[in-house]
């Protein structure tokens, strides 16, 4: 079974930072507005 | 989409996710030959289903990418999109499945065609992903990517129909064939099965309406298209 459970823990928490870097590079982006996408290239 | 609908997709994603973990796990039965290993059948073959849409609606999109009187890129971005998540898929493909492997098989890996071509398939995309970085300009990157996605959608077919076309360790389809019952998943196993599909796809589908938007914000605009945002900064003499 711990083999099972640490699957879905590793499946998570891979999707999960997956998931959370998109929200956060979208809300920077959004907040930086043309700044962010300067920075995005330098 | 609208952001509302995104959000309320992703919060979608979030109850089915834990419902099919609760299912899957506390819920449903162990089975009588693979034991509490069965339960790897929730999370396995529907992270399969999503790299197989993913890079499907990608090549689709690298078609319409590719044809001069639907060229958008709005496509490009969608294809980008799609392959991101499709990568990422197909690693967590590999992990439990190997995962799953070492109770049920005896070993981690086997070099057994379904295995091989997954590997290749994981490897191909990813090459995509490293392409985007090689510099030039949006079109030339598009264009050029486009190309690289339909070459290494080809894998795709190759993958799901390995186990059919050679003897393989890697069992047979139980999902994408006629009969979900026929194949041996029944009652509360099948359902469960099913509702795991229906949560990776939501989970999929906002994670590509995400990573477009972020697309769209990278290039700097709010309410323009793509093709407007990459002809404004060309004129600002920005490099897209």
């Amino acid at each position: 079974m711990t083999d099972v459970i640490s699957a879905y823990v590793l499946t998570a928490v891979i999707l999960g930072t997956y998931a959370t870097s998109l929200v956060v590079r979208s809300r920077r982006a959004r907040r930086d507005g043309e700044g962010g996408t300067r920075e995005h290239h330098a | 989409m609208k952001q509302r609908k995104v959000t309320i997709l992703g919060w979608a994603a979030v109850v089915t996710l834990a419902a099919t973990a609760f299912f899957g796990i506390v819920v449903t039965p162990p089975d009588v030959v693979q034991r509490q290993y069965v339960r790897f059948l929730y999370l396995h073959p529907p992270m399969a289903w999503v790299a197989y849409l993913a890079f499907g609606i990608a090549a689709a999109a690298s078609i319409l990418y590719l044809w001069p009187k639907t060229r958008r890129m709005a496509f490009d971005a969608l294809a980008l999109a799609c392959v991101e998540s499709g990568v990422l898929f197909t690693g967590l493909v590999v992990v439990t499945g190997s995962m799953w492997a070492h109770p049920v098989w005896g070993t981690y890996w086997v070099w057994d065609a379904r295995l091989t071509a997954t590997a290749l398939m994981f490897v191909l995309f990813l090459g995509y992903l490293a392409l985007r970085r090689v510099g030039g300009s949006p079109e030339q990157v598009a264009k050029r990517s486009a190309i690289a996605a339909l070459v290494s959608f080809i894998d795709v077919p190759i993958v799901h129909f390995s186990v059919l076309w050679w003897n393989t360790l890697h069992q047979g389809p139980s999902v994408l064939t006629p009969g979900l019952s026929s194949q041996g998943v029944h009652g509360a196993m099948a359902w469960t099965m099913l509702l795991s599909f229906v949560a990776f796809t939501l989970l999929f589908a906002w994670m590509v309406a995400r990573r477009m938007e972020l697309e769209r914000l990278r290039l700097g605009g709010t309410n323009r298209s793509l093709e407007e945002q990459l002809a404004a900064r060309r004129a600002e003499g920005v490099p897209a």
